[in-house]
């Protein structure tokens, strides 16, 4: 793009302006105030129009039209006319083409397009950052020495800041420091902070959430042990009633026992009366009495039968004479007793030898007879077996004669042996009979001195001697009987009398008021003592009756126990049919058990109901807890979707920015040095741009070394940076139009050796691209006339206006 | 003069809210409501207060709530029939499983229907347990004489609201074929009523407080006259509190004043009762600072409450997008993304275009 012209019908200090440019460098000379600035704004505001704010510090001083007309020609040789009229905003432009037609709604296609951005294409800030240089920004003279490296860096970045994209990724760090944290921060982490508050918050809520089942479960208990209890006192009222009925029934029973127990008591005391006599009568002394009488009974019975025996054994004298004849001879009966009781046993021991003997010797002869028949038999049977043995001895049967002669032999030696022994024992027989007749003589000689011992008493037989012995036993004894029935006799005769003294002495003390025999005491005696013990009898069951009383009251009195079945009846308990103290008493146990359980269960509902209620107050808002926590996570969200979207802002632009550097550090290398070359006489040959500072190093040619421009002079740092300015403002036009370079008095000031250094540095930019000076130096302009710059003198224009 | 009922539905006692802050005085408006609606039904004087469900959430209601419940509930006198809902189902930790439900209040605590004969017809309740329940009306026949009337938490699937849940589903010709005269629902908050002929088949009287923004109908309560086996249905608005969403546009903002300004216009009219969501639109000037944590909390004084949030486009990223330059560059490539979706790509592009602009992002 080239402008051609500018009309200015009014616009800050400028008013009925007309300014026209050469295709080439344009050097704008005026002094200071006279509205270099002012022209300058004029032709960006006629390409982009004013940006919010600079309406009112652009109105025209003077009271004109706020309006602009600017021609200029793009690179495809078309010619433009941009009217602006600044008061009407975006409708107070026109745009038209060669033809005179207006294309401003086309050119905007709906959009608010200004002619720059649609010719240039591109927008405004871009513009400044690239084609206008402010004023002194090429100087690297004392601190602004990286104002060029900073420059690039905006223009290559973009945006309104000077720290471009190193500054926008910064600030989006910063910005994530702050508001999520890092994972290295301790203290300023919101994020960390928010996710340590929902787990507080969720932990809280589920506590909560799990107070408020708790009490649903503590209603829970509360209300079954209400039911327990609701159940238990039912049932306990239930056996209450039952209780009462059987109560009343057993009250009502007693009160009749009681009226039984007293019938039966007076009864008893009225039969007690009649028994006064005996009241006082010891009979448990009757028995000795009745001992002593028994004593007496039998002491007599005794002595009455030891008389009768007396009285049967006594020997009368010729007896008791007898008895002492017979005891003189006693000696020598005695004697001759004995003898012949010797003799007696010698003939008894004789005869039997006697008799056995004479056994033996029978016995003898009958076997000696039976060997007889034997033998003799044999002897025929031997005959036989010879007469056989010559038969066939002589048939010359031979086997027939050896086995008959064998057997004729065997008989004649059985029949040889048999005799034998028949007549041994014919010999015994002999001897046995021998003996037994020796026998028999000793017996005739015992009997004959038995007779020898009887002779001298007179006796003439054996059996005499047995009678009179035994008649003398027979009175000896019947005299001992008479002296023992005589003793007995006595002492019972003693006994009795004994018996009788105690009888007599006891009855005194029982019966003293009777008289009588013995018996008739007696019997007083035993009668009292009966009628004694029927008194203890009824004292007994006076006794028993009385227990019974008292088991009937059990401790109560008869009027409370009808005062409590009044009660019982008035209360409408109807008594049950029967009296069952054991059923009542079982009913009341389990009644009692029921209203302990439930007393118990009772005591259980209200220690839960306290409970529910501590718990009730504990419980927090949860709703409220429920919603900090969705706020919360709501807040972790929505940071960890800025964290998110900021790491990618933050890395897309380090991405493009390291992308851009690279690509743009090379290709300005590439531009400077062909500029720089021809301006510094090929002395400096090699730019070397840093991608990621943008800070600028030239080749020393002296050293070889690569420096940064600091170290430079400083007339070289400005042809430098000037090259440097230029080539980026080409760069960017790449594929684009190419715009027009404002230099606002790049410089603070020009003296002559900068006009020198940088004049051929204006030229060789201004044949790529038109380049506009606005400066306070005419020797500039004078300087770039001469080369061929087109001078446009403000303060004449000024001047000759005003 | 027939039977008179006011039905009412959807209190949600102790519900929590997500969407705006201003939770704790919004509950306290819902419990504001309910005395409210036991007011209509003393001043109408009417025979009895029929309740469709979610009268308070379960999850959340404690004692606090029960008391008050009760308290209003016993303060109408007259019987109170309850068909629990989703969020107040019926099991042994319920409210209404509690020792201190009121005498005059039934709660139909079985997921199938239990007839009250009303003079003049019968009244059929249909609770909800812990579980969903089905279908409440597949196969259900009612037969009493005079008007019949059914009391369930419900959906009518046929104008079931965007994203909400149907539970207990049903539709007008399953109603019709059980022989209700008229179903007395709740379930959906924006209230309405539907029938064919001119006779109200199906009433949702609607939250008594709009609970979620966006919800369309009525909100309050109904009262409905049954006569000669005929029903009319009156619906009665009881909510003080609106939900509102706002837009300012801040295209022609150049300063935070300016923003300030166009909020404070946005949200004229609006008052105590009052929760706005607040989006800030329109491409604000470069440099323009709109802080919305700012706006909400000196425009939010006289509000219930008041979220913002920031819609606003700091550039005209497609002129950027053409920029030579690496913020030309990132802005495309974010610019790309974003029109294919991505919401990180389009916050990314807010916040890379400040940076450039030398502002710090803040989450929006």
């Amino acid at each position: 793009m080239k402008l051609r012209a500018l009309a200015i019908t009014g616009f800050g200090r400028l008013t009925g302006s007309s300014f026209t440019f050469g295709p080439g460098l344009n050097i704008v000379v005026g002094s200071n105030e006279a509205g270099k600035s002012t022209l300058a704004a004029a032709i960006v505001a006629s390409l982009y129009g004013l940006q919010r704010g600079e309406k009112e510090r652009w109105r025209p001083w003077q009271p004109v039209d706020f309006a602009t007309v600017l021609s200029y020609e793009t690179g495809d040789g078309a010619t433009w006319e941009v009217h602006r009229a600044f008061d009407r905003d975006s409708k107070g432009l026109r745009v038209f083409d060669a033809g005179g037609n207006d294309i401003a709604a086309r050119m905007a296609n709906g959009k608010a397009l200004s002619p720059g951005e649609a010719h240039l294409q591109i927008p405004l800030e871009v513009f400044l950052q690239t084609a206008c240089i402010r004023q002194g920004a090429v100087a690297l003279d004392g601190e602004r020495a990286d104002d060029v490296s900073a420059a690039l860096a905006q223009a290559l970045d973009g945006g309104p800041k000077e720290d471009a994209a190193i500054g926008a990724v910064e600030r989006l760090e910063e910005s994530l420091r702050k508001h999520v944290g890092t994972q290295r921060a301790h203290k300023n982490n919101p994020l960390r902070k928010l996710r340590e508050d929902e787990t507080q918050q969720r932990d809280a809520l589920r506590a909560a959430q799990a107070s408020l089942d708790e009490l649903g479960t503590l209603r829970e208990r509360i209300a079954a042990a209400r039911t327990a209890r609701d159940r238990d006192v039912d049932a306990a009222g239930e056996l209450e009633q039952r209780t009462r009925a059987l109560r009343a029934a057993h009250l009502r029973s007693r009160l009749t026992a009681l009226a039984e127990h007293r019938t039966e008591l007076t009864a008893l005391k009225a039969a007690q009366a009649s028994y006064d006599d005996v009241a006082a009568f010891p009979s448990e002394r009757v028995e000795k009495l009745d001992h002593a009488y028994h004593a007496w009974q039998a002491a007599q019975s005794v002595a009455v039968e030891a008389q009768g025996e007396l009285d049967g054994v006594a020997l009368d004298d010729e007896e008791r004479e007898e008895l002492a004849a017979r005891g003189r001879d006693v000696g020598t009966m005695n004697t001759a007793l004995s003898a012949f009781q010797a003799l007696v046993k010698q003939a008894e021991t004789v005869a039997a030898k006697v008799a056995t003997s004479s056994a033996d010797a029978a016995l003898a002869r009958r076997a000696a007879n039976e060997g007889r028949t034997e033998s003799g038999l044999l002897l025929t049977v031997t005959g036989t077996a010879v007469l056989v043995d010559v038969g066939v001895a002589i048939a010359h049967l031979w086997v027939y004669v050896v086995a008959a002669t064998l057997v004729a032999l065997f008989l004649g030696v059985a029949a040889a042996k048999r005799t034998n022994e028949r007549m041994e024992r014919i010999s015994e027989a002999d001897a046995k009979q021998s003996v037994a007749d020796a026998v028999m003589l000793d017996e005739q000689q015992a009997s004959r001195a038995v007779a020898q011992v009887l002779e001298p008493l007179g006796i003439a037989s054996a059996e005499e001697l047995a009678s009179r012995y035994e008649r003398f036993t027979f009175l000896a004894e019947r005299e001992r009987d008479a002296v023992k029935a005589q003793e007995r006799a006595q002492k019972a005769r003693q006994h009795g009398e004994h018996a009788a003294a105690r009888f007599d002495e006891l009855a005194a003390e029982l019966v003293p008021d009777v008289a009588g025999t013995r018996a008739e005491i007696r019997d007083v005696a035993l009668l009292r003592a009966v009628r004694r013990r029927e008194r203890d009898g009824l004292d007994a069951s006076f006794a028993m009756l009385t227990m019974r009383g008292d088991d009937i009251l059990l401790g109560d009195d008869e009027r409370a126990i009808r005062t409590e079945l009044d009660a019982l009846l008035a209360a409408g308990t109807l008594p049950a049919g029967a009296d069952d103290p054991s059923l009542l008493r079982t009913l009341t146990s389990e009644r009692e058990d029921l209203q302990r359980r439930a007393h118990a269960a009772d005591l259980k509902m209200h220690s839960l109901a306290g409970e529910l209620r501590t718990s009730e107050e504990r419980l927090p808002d949860i709703a409220a807890l429920d919603e900090a926590l969705a706020f919360t996570t709501q807040q972790i969200t929505r940071l960890e979707a800025f964290e998110r979207a900021v790491v990618l802002a933050r890395d897309t632009i380090d991405t493009r920015k390291d992308e851009a550097h690279k690509l743009f550090a090379r290709r300005l290398e590439q531009y400077s040095v062909e500029v720089l070359s021809i301006i510094t006489g090929g002395r400096y040959g090699q730019i070397f741009v840093d991608p990621a500072t943008l800070a600028i190093n030239v080749r020393i040619p002296e050293n070889g070394q690569i420096e940064p421009i600091d170290r430079l002079s400083m007339g070289t740092r400005d042809q430098i940076a000037l090259v440097v300015r230029f080539a980026t403002a080409r760069m960017f036009a790449e594929g684009l139009e190419t715009p027009p370079l404002l230099l606002d008095d790049p410089f603070a000031f020009w003296d002559a050796a900068r006009i020198e250094r940088c004049l051929p540095v204006l030229v060789r930019g201004a044949a790529d691209s038109q380049t506009i000076v606005f400066t306070a130096s005419g020797e500039l302009a004078e300087e770039g006339r001469a080369a061929g710059a087109t001078v446009i003198a403000l303060d004449e224009k000024v001047t000759a206006r005003a | 003069m027939g039977m008179v009922l006011v039905h009412a539905a959807d209190v949600h006692l102790e519900t929590t809210f997500t969407e705006v802050r201003g939770g704790a005085r919004r509950r306290a408006a819902l419990a504001d409501a309910l005395t409210r609606i036991v007011d209509l039904g003393v001043e109408r004087r009417a025979d009895a207060l029929t309740l469709g469900g979610d009268v308070y959430e379960g999850a959340r209601a404690g004692p606090q709530t029960a008391r008050f419940l009760f308290e209003q509930l016993a303060r109408f006198g007259g019987p109170v029939y309850i068909a629990p809902g989703n969020h107040d189902p019926y099991h042994v930790h319920a409210l209404y499983a509690r020792g201190d439900v009121p005498p005059n209040v039934h709660v139909f605590t079985e997921a199938s229907w239990t007839a009250h004969e009303f003079p003049g017809g019968f009244l059929y309740g249909f609770g909800h347990g812990p579980s969903e329940p089905g279908r409440p009306f597949a196969g259900a026949v009612f037969e009493g004489s005079g008007a019949r009337i059914a009391l369930v938490h419900g959906s009518d699937e046929q104008r079931c609201p965007p994203g909400k849940r149907a539970t207990a589903p049903f539709t007008l010709d399953e109603i019709r074929a059980s022989g209700a005269t008229c179903v007395l629902t709740g379930h959906y908050h924006g209230g309405y009523v539907a029938g064919e002929g001119g006779d109200p088949q199906l009433v949702y009287p609607g939250s008594p407080e709009p609970i979620k923004f966006g919800e369309r109908g009525t909100h309050g309560a109904t009262v409905v006259t049954i006569d000669g086996g005929r029903v009319a249905v009156e619906s009665v608005e009881l909510a003080h509190t609106r939900l509102l969403d706002r837009e300012a546009n801040l295209a022609d903002a150049s300063s935070e004043q300016a923003v300030i300004t166009a909020v404070e216009l946005a949200l004229a009219g609006c008052g105590r009762d009052d929760y706005v969501r607040l989006r800030l639109t329109g491409t604000v000037a470069a440099g323009t600072r709109v802080d919305p944590e700012m706006l909400a909390d000196r425009c939010g004084t006289q509000l219930g409450a008041l979220d913002v949030s920031d819609d606003t486009i700091a550039a005209d990223y497609a002129a950027l997008a053409r920029e030579p330059n690496v913020r030309g560059r990132v802005v495309a490539d974010l610019l790309e993304r974003a029109e294919a979706g991505d919401d990180d790509a389009r916050r990314a592009l807010r916040y890379a275009v400040a940076a450039f602009e030398g502002a710090e992002p803040a989450p929006a």
